[in-house]
């Protein structure tokens, strides 16, 4: 090597020195969320998705051995309990089709339209990366702008919602788990109807905050999404509620049921803030 | 060869770019995560045994500037505050100089010094983080993930161990 250097240089001080006032001139100025779509993050992520894709085929080949052993341990008992849940659901279909052509009925009477908000056409995604980090929990998929994915659009497993979009690239998104620290989503009760916000806090089991009906809450509630806000659709399935360690109550993510991999996207238009210029025929805007 | 002479071997580039491509590797692979009996173990500590195993001979102003690099690369790939990353690389690789080390492959003083490396990376970030967020991380998080980046630092190690094998110059940057 023609080029070599003696150790511990005045320069190497300078270079640590600036690298070290940087990172902390960096964290301070950083916003503390990770919605931030700047171009050199979503290209990193871009770059990272392709990588993550091959990388993770043996680890989820590895998941699905261990997951395969947890299931065959407990086939008997799943089966028994599938069996006492089929029995159950039959009856529930039944009175379910007779509720459903009676409520048909109602709006054709009344003119109006109740059913979810939910669109039936979903994008399919496999999550190459899932971080579950001391600080971010967030999810990297192989699809984004270019199939159509928007910011915002919830993210679901078979097992229920994942999050929602944060960052975009053309064949990539980042998705903001419920579990992060900075996810927010209005939520209600399937039981009661009553509303909270489920608030991300970094634990596996996020918490309900903002509750103005808590006597209606109960643990074994079944969570939904409320769409109250208007950015996620109502009913999208997202837990059970069960008591914290602190006597809170969480919620049990029902997307942490299995490891994820492939997950879909709905492809859900928020609803739009009336513009200040669409006033009405003839009134001053 | 004296401890004095091994600490101050002379430094050149080459050492410090392979160095710093493994460490941006390792940065990508820090997104990456396994689930086993319920519990989400990350490889988020992957890049840190690089830094335990970086090389001695390598240029010391090339490494900060590729280990700082690799930091941002990792803020950016892993979805986290911008710095945080790059602040716990470059004062790991400062708080454990290459020539710290008197001897780089014995098993006990690497399993010494990986320790110590995960102790002081968890409270650079946890303090970071409360900088940022204002929340204690999750310790559950951090423990599988030093556990992960511990099972994998043999497999590290022997990896490096063959490319310096493979390459002819690998004495300049193996030690």
């Amino acid at each position: 090597m023609t080029r070599k250097e003696r150790p511990n240089s005045g320069w190497t001080r300078v270079a640590l020195l600036v690298s070290v006032a940087l990172s902390c001139f960096l964290i301070a100025v950083g916003r503390s969320d990770i919605r931030d779509g700047s171009a050199p993050r979503t290209v990193t992520e871009a770059g990272v998705t392709p990588l993550a894709a091959i990388v993770s085929i043996p680890l989820r080949s590895v998941e699905s051995f261990f997951g395969g052993l947890s299931d065959r341990a407990s086939a008997y008992e799943d089966n028994q309990a599938l069996k006492e849940e089929l029995a159950l659901l039959r009856e529930r279909q039944a009175r379910y089709e007779n509720l459903a052509m009676k409520v048909a009925r109602y709006e054709s009477i009344l003119g109006v339209d109740t059913q979810t908000d939910i669109p039936l056409k979903k994008i399919a995604a496999r999550a190459v990366a899932e971080t579950d980090g001391p600080f971010v929990r967030s999810l990297l998929i192989n699809v984004g702008r270019d199939d159509g994915v928007s910011i915002g659009n919830p993210v679901m497993s078979a097992d229920g919602l994942i999050g929602h979009i944060i960052n975009l690239g053309p064949d990539s998104a980042r998705v903001l788990r419920l579990s992060d620290l900075n996810s927010r989503i209005p939520v209600a009760s399937a039981r009661s109807g009553a509303t909270a916000i489920l608030a991300g806090d970094n634990n596996i089991r996020p918490k309900l905050s903002f509750i103005s009906q808590r006597v209606d809450w109960e643990i074994g509630d079944r969570v939904i999404s409320s769409g109250d806000d208007g950015a996620l659709p109502r009913g999208l399935a997202v837990g059970e509620v069960v008591r914290g360690e602190e006597g809170g109550l969480r919620v049990r993510l029902a997307s942490r049921a299995h490891p994820l991999d492939w997950v879909w996207v709905s492809p859900f238009q928020p609803i739009s803030a009336p513009s200040e210029t669409d006033s009405p025929e003839g009134e001053p805007s | 060869m004296t401890f004095r002479e091994s600490a101050a071997p002379i430094r050149s580039v080459w050492p410090a770019i392979f160095a710093g491509f493994a460490l941006l590797l390792s940065g990508a692979l820090s997104i990456l995560s396994v689930r086993v009996f319920g519990l989400t173990a990350g490889f988020g500590f992957l890049p840190l045994t690089i830094l335990a195993i970086w090389p001695r001979r390598a240029s010391e102003v090339a490494s900060v500037i590729l280990v700082f690099l690799a930091g941002i690369f990792t803020d950016w790939a892993t979805g986290g505050v911008v710095g945080q990353w790059a602040l716990t690389f470059t004062l790991v690789w400062m708080l454990f100089r290459p020539e710290l080390r008197e001897q780089p492959y014995a098993a006990v003083k690497l399993m010494l010094v990986w320790g110590l490396i995960c102790g002081f990376a968890v409270l650079l970030l946890s303090i970071s983080g409360w900088v940022v967020y204002r929340i204690l991380p999750d310790p559950t998080s951090f423990a599988l993930q030093i556990l992960m980046a511990t099972l994998l630092l043999p497999l590290v190690l022997l990896l490096r161990r063959w490319l310096a094998h493979l390459f002819g110059d690998a004495d300049e940057w193996r030690r």
